[in-house]
């Protein structure tokens, strides 16, 4: 009764490898193709978000540029008013508008790089805004002199040109982006 | 070196260079004061006796950004070297900006004429 027994289970485990190897073969290709199929979708998604990325960063530079253009318009706005403050000795108004056109220009340089203004160009027009914000400052804590309006006037008007170019600059990408 | 020393030092180069007009000093928006703009500071000297009635000179130094790292004021009421050297170095800065204002006006006339 023996016999028998081992050799029903030496035939049963010889077909069961058999089948296993035929179900492993089979497989195969099944498995390539779902590894196949994954590398795909993964793909895709990464392409999808790579897209994403890329228009989210549009969208920021072109709010980025909208915001900045507001601010030089304000700011040149402002410097353009200084003449008739300056005639009228309202120094506290005339240094608040020569700050915020100083910290654009620092915010300007530091950020972007433009064709028609050079790095030298910020740094002449910030120094000499700065010595006129302390000449006023001296002014309006009391010091008797005359500041020089002529001279004022001139570095306005050399922060207003920078400010225009860059302005105009911006205003020209600004644009090129959208019609694209 | 002692500040002071530095200070002196660095007055008597001020002086031979502005004569040699090897530095170009700017005027400010401010009556009798002149900057020289460095790489990395600025100089200031201003003459305050049309406002104080004595006469007096302010020597500054400020960083690249403008931002006041020490001032120096002599007064004549102590007459000594220093209030002499600095006189001297006002002195040699206001002919330094007359000449080139001098220098300006020969070019245009040149050009013109």
């Amino acid at each position: 009764m023996t016999i028998p027994y081992l050799l029903f289970l030496i035939i049963l485990c010889d077909t069961t490898s058999i089948v296993a190897d035929w179900i492993t073969i089979i497989a195969l290709p099944f498995t390539i193709l779902g590894l196949c199929m994954t590398y795909y979708q993964g793909r895709k998604i990464k392409s999808a978000a790579d897209a994403a990325e890329t228009s989210a960063n549009a969208m920021a530079n072109k709010i980025d540029s909208m915001l900045t253009i507001e601010s030089l318009t304000k700011i040149m706005d402002q410097l353009n008013n200084c003449d008739s403050l300056l005639q009228n000795e309202n120094w506290v108004e005339v240094i608040s508008y020569l700050r915020s056109a100083k910290v654009q220009l620092i915010v300007l340089q530091k950020n972007r790089t433009y064709k028609d203004v050079t790095d030298s160009d910020f740094r002449l027009i910030c120094r000499d805004i700065q010595l006129d914000i302390d000449n006023l400052r001296s002014k309006i804590n009391g010091e008797e002199f005359e500041p020089d309006k002529v001279l004022i006037n001139n570095h306005i008007d050399k922060a207003i040109e920078i400010l225009t170019i860059i302005h105009a600059e911006i205003k020209k990408k600004h644009t090129d982006g959208n019609s694209k | 070196m002692e500040i002071v020393n530095k200070n002196k030092n660095l007055i008597n180069l001020l002086i031979t260079r502005t004569r040699e007009r090897k530095l170009s000093w700017t005027i400010t928006s401010k009556p009798n004061k002149y900057v020289l703009f460095l790489e990395a500071s600025q100089l200031f000297v201003e003459s305050t006796a049309p406002r104080i009635g004595f006469p007096a000179y302010e020597f500054s130094i400020a960083d690249r950004f403008g931002n006041t790292i020490e001032k120096i004021v002599y007064e004549s009421t102590s007459l000594n070297q220093d209030f002499q050297n600095i006189k001297t170095l006002y002195d040699a800065i206001k002919i330094n900006v007359d000449i080139k204002v001098g220098l300006a006006i020969d070019s245009i006339i040149s050009e013109i004429g």
